[in-house]
Formats: C-alpha cells, structure tokens, sequence
C-alpha cells in the first residue's frame, strides 16, 4: 500500500536561550488548513521574536485516534 | 483582536520566575519580569482586560497574541446574531483543541503506555474502540435517512458506505491472548458511555446535522496524529505482548488520511451559509456531550481496572441463571442477589415485577449514596418534556391495536402537564448535564419499539420510586397513577419469548446503569460558554 500523505504539520521554535541547535518546543498535529493561511504562517513565523526568555513545551502526547 | 479574551479554560499559574500559560497541548512559559513590565498583561492573564486593550503594536507582544490565538487561547466574538459555517468551523478547531487536550492527557493512555492497566481494562479498551467503529454505519445511516436536505443526506450516505464494516474488518477483538471469542465480541454489552455516545450521535442525526458533523470531524481529525499514533501502538503492544494486533487499526487510519475523510466533513463547513447564534450553540452542546460520553468511557475503562468482578464482560443476561460469575452487569447486585436466582416470566409485566423482587430495579446498589445530589430543575424539565416527546415517537412506531391506545393515552397524560401541545413541542431546551442526556437518549431510542418503551418506562418509575436516592426526583417521568393501570395491563398481555425477555432484562439493567450514574455525577455539571471558556 502506497504510504499515506501525512497531514500534520510541524512546527519548531527556536531561541538563542536553549541549548545550541536544541529546539525549545516541537509541535506536531497542527491543523495543515491553519499553515495554508499565509497570514497565519506570517504570524507563526514571527513567533521567534517573542519575548526573551520564553518557552514552550508540549505537556501532552495524543495516543490512539478516536475512533470513527 | 477586538474583545478576545483569555479563555476562562487556560490554565494561569503564577511562579517567582515564570508565568505559565496552559492550554491544549502544550505549556508557554513566559518570563515574570516581561509579564510585570507590560503594561495590563496581568489583567489580560486574569481575564479582565481584552487582547485589543493591551498594545498590540508591540512586536514582541503582538506575536505572543497570535501564538495564543492560533492554539485557540483566546475567546470567539459571541455578539453576532448568525455565524458563517466557516466561521463555525474557526470556532471549532480553538474549542477542539482544548478538547484533544483534555482527552489525551486522560490517566488511561499512561496505564496503557506502562503496561499497568489489567488486561480486563485492556479488553474493554479494545471492546470501546471496536464499538465506536460499530456505532458509525448506524448514526451516518439514520442521517441518510432522517436529514432535510440531500447535501447531508448525501454526504453521510457516503460515509455509512465507507465506514459500515470497519468494525468487522479493522477493530475486530481477536487475539490469542485475550479472552474473550468471536461471539463473545459481538455480543458484548457496551459500556455506559459507549450506549451513551452512539445514541447522542443517533439524536443529532436525526435533528441536528451540524452537531453530527461537528462529532464526525473532531473524530476524523485525529488521524492528523498518525506518528504519535504509531509510536502509541508500538508502545501497547509491547507491554501487552500483543504482537501486530494495532496493524489493522493503522490501516484504518491511514484510510481516513488517503480518502480524506475529516476533509469531506471540513469542506461541508467551507460555505458562507449561516448558521443563527442559538441552532450553533445548541449544536456545540450536542457535541459537547458526545466529547464528554467519550470521556466517560475512559474514566469506566479505568473502573473496570479497579473492579474485583468475578466476571470479566459485560454479557447480555439470561433469565435462567442470574449470577455474577456469567456478567460483569450483575456484579452491582453481587450482594442482594440470591444464590441461583433465576427469572421465570412469561409476561412482560411478570418480568418487570420479578425485577423488583429481586432487587434489580435499585440503583442505590449500583453508586455512592454519599455522592448523590439534587438534579438540576432544568434538566428535570428537559428529561420530562423530552420523554413525553418519546411517547409520541413510540406511538409513531406503533404497529399493533394495544400500543396505539397505550401510547395514545400516556402520551395524552403526559401532554395534560405541560398545559398546550404548542409549549411541550415547541421546547429546545437542552440539559446542562450529559448524564440527563443518556438518560433521555435511551428511553428515545428505546421508543423505537413501543413494547420495549413501555417496559422500560415502567421499570424507569418503580426504580425511581424505589431508590430512595432518587427520592423526589420523579417528576421527570410525566405518567401519572392514571395510566398506570393500563401500562401494567399492556405488559400483562404482551407474551415474552426467552429471547426478548433476556433482551428487556439487559436492558433494565442498562437503565440503571445510566440512572445511577445522573443521580450521582448529574449535580456535577455546569453550563458551558463555548465562546469563552
């Protein structure tokens, strides 16, 4: 079977506060219609300037799919 | 930006370096000098003070408002009197985060991960997913049927053809090291939650195609999850020794990315047509509880991980032989159930009295007298107009001379109380509490056959008037002392093969289950503001 197109997305966040080439937050399953958007995109993209000192992390991981 | 708040549901906790803000899936730590120095920030992080009152023309702040707004921390515009389906569908993807969040930091999927679950809860995990997928050709077949318009008649249609014998092809419970056989998985009676949420689905099919399709799309979405999904499996079946047992639910998912499913249900809601304020909001609440029965039945896979049942499935029951060893359903009533106790009814109101004798027609057995509460009078309202609503339905499905003139009757009863048929039939309310929902729900699906109904319906007020937990909160079932003669008089004449009999009795045992848990989790619930919490 041909391998499925993935849908999610992922985004990385990066500062000069972490650890060297470490990225503070990876964030996975974000709505692919939300990257489609550029001015979301703009918006994300700009996120490397947000305050310093700040991080994100993930503090949940999704398991099985809910059935349907 | 214009009056978007903090939802009330990010979670703000204060420490001597950093602030963190909660939501979903994740944690933003922002620093607590930045947060001090940025004038209304903490009113902003309280809740008082809108996104557009700060100065968003601050780069660093500006960008840290978009970052809350595309993880749906903040509120939606609640002051439009009608919303475009696409922006039902913005709305929706910030309240389904929220949701993802909450289901997937569930305890269950940590046990699972672990290996701690038994392997009894594990069952009923597998036996959960394998009648969610049940549930689908059902709920998108009944929308096929029911809906107004041929788009979504179409659209579920479709989906029933799609989807029908997943639950043969891809959740099938069958592995060598799980006890339970073929026939026993496809008899097996669901857990609470699970009749709870295939019979809301069932609901919204027939009323509420925007609900449906709500339900449907937070279901399909998750399949954007794929690689964790992967790494889930791998960890289970590890703990569990259960080899490539998850390679078929893969396939599955990997249909949902390849035909696209959760896009056929997004596309629905690509469209300018509106929707009123108030048909959304009674959709989000449709939906909302089907979420919530989801919940419900991760929190009763962990009761069966903490039971001491001597049997390990919830099998339908038999007349002939009543006991806890053959059904978890019966292990309630372990201690006031009479060794070898067995049913011998050949009447439906002979079946119901021997429920009494017996003692199955209590809940106080079945929960915590210490946790039980007064119902809310709103969903007392709501349980008694909408099962006056099912007697009407019943007496729509009514095929025989008897149960015309008995549905008639009750439902003339029942319609007396509400003072004109105009405010009986015309009410939209809805219950703040699922629990009052699942309680509505089976009796309506139960009035698709009006014997069945009446039996239940009976066995719903002796019940209720037995349980001194239930104590005053009857007035929800509108049959007054007038019809009860004729209701017991139907049941005496109607003839119980074994089959039917075993079938009512199951299911009486099933309303208790769902009685007992409004009466002790039904106070627990509070209205939901879908815009801002």
């Amino acid at each position: 079977m041909e391998e499925p197109k993935d849908e999610s997305a992922e985004i990385t966040f990066e500062s000069g506060h972490g650890p060297a080439a470490e990225p503070l937050a990876r964030v996975t399953g974000v709505s692919p219609e939300l990257l489609k958007a550029p001015e979301k995109i703009r918006q994300l993209m700009d996120l490397l300037e947000l305050p310093e000192g700040t991080n994100a992390r993930l503090t949940v991981s999704s398991s099985t799919t809910i059935v349907r | 930006m214009a009056s978007r708040y903090l939802r009330r549901g990010v979670r703000v906790s204060r420490g001597a370096e950093t602030v963190s803000v909660r939501h979903s899936f994740w944690a933003l730590n922002l620093p607590a000098s930045w947060i001090a120095a940025t004038p209304g920030m903490d009113q902003f992080l309280a809740g008082q003070l809108s996104a557009m009152e700060l100065l968003p023309d601050e780069p660093e702040l500006g960008n840290l408002l978009a970052l809350l707004e595309a993880q749906g921390c903040l509120s939606y515009p609640d002051d439009r009197d009608v919303y475009t389906l696409r922006q039902v569908r913005e709305l929706f993807e910030q309240i389904s985060a929220s949701w993802y969040g909450q289901y997937y930091s569930h305890p269950l999927w940590d046990r699972l991960r672990d290996g701690s679950l038994s392997r009894d809860a594990l069952l009923a995990w597998l036996l959960h997913t394998y009648h969610l997928s049940r549930s689908v050709g059902m709920s998108a077949s009944r929308s096929a049927t029911y809906l107004p318009t041929l788009m979504h008649r179409a659209l579920f249609a479709r989906s029933a053809l799609e989807e029908y014998s997943h639950c043969e092809t891809f959740f099938f419970v069958r592995h060598p090291s799980l006890a339970i056989t073929d026939e026993q998985v496809r008899r097996v009676v669901p857990l609470p939650s699970n009749v709870a949420f295939d019979q809301q689905m069932l609901r919204m099919a027939e009323i509420d195609w925007l609900g449906h399709v709500l339900s449907a799309l937070f279901q399909e979405t998750t399949a954007r999850f794929y690689d964790q999904v992967r790494e889930f499996h791998r960890t289970v079946a590890a703990a569990y020794e259960l080899g490539d047992y998850f390679r078929n639910w893969e396939r599955h998912v990997q249909i949902d990315l390849t035909e696209g499913h959760a896009s056929e249900f997004n596309g629905v809601l690509d469209s300018d047509h509106q929707c009123a304020r108030r048909d959304l909001v009674a959709s989000l609440r449709n939906t909302w509880f089907t979420f919530q029965f989801l919940l419900g039945a991760l929190d009763e896979i962990l009761e069966v991980n903490a039971s001491d049942a001597r049997a390990h499935l919830r099998m339908p029951l038999q007349a002939h032989r009543l006991s806890p060893e053959t059904t978890a359903l019966l292990e309630p009533y372990r201690e006031s159930l009479p060794k070898d106790a067995r049913i011998e009814a050949s009447s439906a109101l002979e079946l119901a009295e021997w429920l009494e004798q017996l003692d199955l027609n209590l809940i106080d057995t079945v929960l915590d007298p210490s946790e039980a509460k007064p119902i809310d009078q709103g969903d007392l309202d709501f349980l008694a107009v909408d099962v006056t609503q099912s007697i009407y339905r019943a007496m729509s499905f009514a095929t025989e001379h008897g149960e015309i003139l008995l549905l008639g009757r009750l439902a003339e009863d029942a319609t007396a109380t509400f003072g004109s048929i105009d405010s009986l039939l015309g009410s939209h309310r809805q219950p703040v509490s699922p629990h009052s929902m699942a309680l509505a729900n089976f009796l309506r699906e139960g009035a698709n056959r009006p014997v069945w109904f009446a039996f239940l319906l009976r066995h719903a007020i002796t019940t209720a008037s037995a349980s001194s937990l239930v104590g005053e909160q009857t007035t929800w079932i509108p049959v007054s002392s007038r019809s009860a003669a004729p209701l017991d008089d139907f049941l005496a004449a109607h003839q119980l093969q074994p089959l039917e009999r075993d079938i009512l009795l199951t299911k009486a045992l099933q309303l208790n289950e769902l009685m007992g848990r409004w009466v002790t989790l039904g106070w627990r619930a509070s209205p939901v503001d879908f815009f801002r919490d």
